[in-house]
């Protein structure tokens, strides 16, 4: 028999396989973590000690916090002492914090953050930070929405509420309801010129049978266009 | 070495532990579903979440109290000097005992699969369009995919039996390995976050970045995450993450042999 | 016929040297009896014929094939979920005779109601006789039998010792390693001294008397002492 034959076949298979994992690495492309704007008040090191716990499981993780979210709100309802409902909002807060960096994607946190982040502990710009950092995850028009109007309800921002409705306004499937919310924020914020031009952008992304509601805001916008212009 | 394959489903079969780790989706099916219930939206999501731990959970079980005191037992109790003194050679009796291992764990996990589709359907009975994300495709695959990376941690359980005295190593090098590939990869993935990369040394954060080129990119925790949320992986994706595990599983496996043949036992 | 050719053997775990420079013939159709203090390497000589054990220096030429030579370790475990008919039949799978699983179980004096019971149910005689069926199913040209007495009361003893003089009977060779000097008179027609990891002694057995059994627990004895 050839002597070449008779010799152990575990080393070439040995190295076949590291060749072939050597080649799979070369073919993959690296995958990089989105760059976020990150609304954290929390540590990179926070960041690491929640990826660490959480493991293979990122999604539990999350749903997890979530939980716990659920668990010091209820305490925190029934809580009379401040100072000890100020370390649940803080609590509270760190694990919106945790579900966000965990799994970005998870809607029930958002829809937490708008209800009780915003209006029952007390935290809108927090909440406003949150849904701004991860409406960018979903097609929904409700997140960036809702961001826009506790922007403006709560904060006072003027600014901010407008960018947002923007945002809002820019997802499929949007009603012409929150078109013509956002048109209002312009036309307080920007001016009545700006608020024409995007209504008139957006009505180009509407079906014809949405557009009727449109065509009325531009042609009333024009008209106190023309009222409040210098007279020649 | 057939006769070792069959003989080595036979032993693992009429276990208790394998029998009870049969039984046990029908209660992790009781709990996800319960777990689920108490959320609001996505449930969809939360219940794949908790099929996917599930699996861990299970497949871990699987690893820490069959597989690696199964071959402990052969070194500790000197099983070996029986089946080493039959008509097979060394790299026989250790690929019959890995067929052997992986064939009733594939088993484990299509019960598995067979419970979880089961409950995904019941779950969608009760919740309607809050399961919209969840889609039996994805749970199977995902299914699927953590449980061949555990076809690989029986490599490196067969590895460090090949080497290892005793039932205390084994149990304790298999765990440690264990916790590295559940720790680890998520870390390096976590590491990719500008924050987080600013709180690690620099000096560390070479080592650990060149660690991140030598790990599947694709981990455990982004396939639960994206087939969580209804997004599909390529195609690519998959068959890289399946060669790279193989791999990782053959080089273990070849390691084994050399060092297992040249063992005093 | 089938020899075992044993020059020259020497193996050390760590710094304790357990086989120094052992030669020996182990001629096939008879039934030899390695005897020996505890420690004495008898375990790591048998370990070393089947190649569990690599030597470090040496080596170990035999003209029998791994299908005629049975083993049976000095603690026999088996898998306590399998049951002992599938253990028997496990065994003769590699020589296809699974058929005869139930009469070699029979021949070892299994009881038929536990055949088919899980092995942990049973006792450490009734391991030893299902250890012994998985041996004699293959229908081994050779025995190389580990201190097959340990732990079996007077009359499990005589049992063993009966079902191997039948199996050498019908021709097979046997080699069986103990430091019960008197079941070794009985049994073997040769007995190799090992003391030490040294062979000191190669002696025929021609006669099975209590003297002879007294002679060879003294040589025994001195051996052992002179290495202390």
């Amino acid at each position: 028999m050839n002597p070449l034959l008779q010799r152990s076949p575990l080393p070439a298979v040995l190295v076949i396989a590291i060749l072939t994992l050597g080649l799979v690495r070369e073919a993959q492309p690296i995958l990089r973590a989105d760059t976020v704007i990150s609304p954290y008040t929390t540590s990179g090191q926070d960041k690491l000690i929640q990826a660490i716990k959480a493991g293979m499981l990122p999604g539990l993780g999350a749903d997890l916090a979530i939980l716990r979210i659920f668990s010091s709100f209820y305490q925190y309802s029934h809580e009379r002492e401040e100072s000890t409902r100020q370390s649940l909002r803080e609590i509270t807060y760190r694990d919106f914090e945790t579900a966000q960096f965990l799994d970005p994607k998870f809607i029930d946190m958002y829809r937490l953050a708008e209800g009780i982040l915003a209006y029952d502990l007390r935290m809108p710009l927090q909440a406003v930070d949150l849904l701004e950092a991860g409406e960018h995850h979903f097609d929904q028009w409700e997140i960036p929405f809702m961001a826009s109007f506790i922007a403006y309800d709560q904060l006072h921002d003027l600014k901010r509420a407008v960018s947002l409705a923007k945002l809002a306004g820019e997802k499929p499937g949007v009603p012409p309801l929150i078109i013509g919310y956002t048109s209002r924020l312009m036309s307080d914020n920007l001016g009545l010129e700006f608020a024409i031009k995007y209504l008139q952008e957006r009505k180009k992304a509407l079906p014809e049978g949405y557009q009727h509601g449109l065509e009325e805001r531009i042609r009333k916008l024009k008209e106190m266009q023309n009222v409040t212009a210098p007279k020649s | 070495m057939k006769q070792l394959i069959y003989f080595t489903i036979q032993e693992v079969l009429n276990s208790r532990i394998f029998r009870l780790l049969l039984l046990a989706p029908l209660v992790l099916m009781v709990v996800a579903l319960t777990f689920t219930g108490l959320f609001m939206l996505d449930l969809g999501k939360v219940f794949i979440d908790t099929m996917f731990a599930s699996t861990h959970l299970l497949c871990f079980t699987f690893l820490m109290f069959l597989a690696a005191p199964f071959l402990a037992r052969d070194i500790d109790a000197h099983f070996t000097y029986i089946l080493l003194t039959l008509p097979i050679s060394r790299g026989q009796y250790l690929l019959g005992r890995f067929i052997g291992l992986c064939a009733t764990f594939l088993l484990l996990i299509i019960v598995l699969i067979i419970v979880t589709s089961l409950s995904l359907e019941l779950a969608s009975s009760i919740w309607g369009s809050y399961m919209a994300t969840a889609d039996i495709g994805s749970m199977v695959l995902g299914i699927f995919l953590i449980a061949w990376q555990y076809l690989s941690l029986i490599a490196i359980a067969l590895f460090v039996f090949s080497w290892a005295t005793g039932s205390a190593e084994i149990l304790s090098f298999t765990f440690l390995i264990w916790l590295l590939s559940w720790f680890f990869p998520p870390v390096l993935t976590a590491m990719q976050d500008s924050e987080v990369a600013q709180t690690i040394p620099p000096f560390l954060h070479v080592i650990l970045e060149s660690c991140y080129q030598l790990v599947p990119h694709l981990t455990g925790g982004e396939i639960a995450n994206r087939l969580a949320h209804g997004i599909s992986l390529q195609g690519k994706e998959i068959i890289y993450y399946l060669i790279e595990h193989t791999a990782y599983a053959t080089i273990l496996f070849t390691s084994a042999l050399i060092l297992f043949r040249r063992r005093n036992l | 016929m089938s020899a075992i050719d044993i020059k020259m053997l020497s193996k050390c775990y760590g710094k304790h040297l357990v086989l120094d420079n052992v030669s020996m013939r182990l001629e096939a159709g008879k039934a030899i009896g390695i005897l020996g203090e505890n420690g004495a390497g008898k375990s790591t000589l048998i370990k070393c014929i089947l190649k569990l054990v690599y030597p470090d220096a040496g080596h170990v030429n035999t003209t029998a094939c791994r299908e005629e030579i049975a083993y049976l370790p000095e603690q026999s475990y088996l898998p306590e979920s399998v049951n002992g008919v599938n253990m028997v039949r496990f065994a003769a799978s590699f020589t296809k005779t699974q058929d005869e699983a139930c009469s070699a179980l029979d021949r070892v004096g299994l009881r038929k109601e536990a055949w088919n019971q899980p092995v942990r149910s049973y006792s450490k005689g009734m391991r030893q006789r299902t250890a012994i069926a998985m041996m004699l199913v293959r229908h081994p040209r050779w025995l190389i039998l580990d201190e097959p007495m340990s732990g079996l009361d007077a009359i499990g003893r005589r049992q063993m010792l009966d079902l191997f003089q039948n199996e050498h009977q019908q021709g097979c060779s046997i080699l069986m390693s103990s430091h019960h000097v008197a079941d070794m008179v009985r049994f073997c027609d040769e007995i190799i001294i090992l003391s030490a990891g040294k062979v000191r002694e190669s002696i025929t057995i021609e006669s099975r008397s209590i003297d002879q059994i007294e002679r060879l627990e003294q040589k025994l004895t001195n051996y052992a002492r002179s290495t202390e």
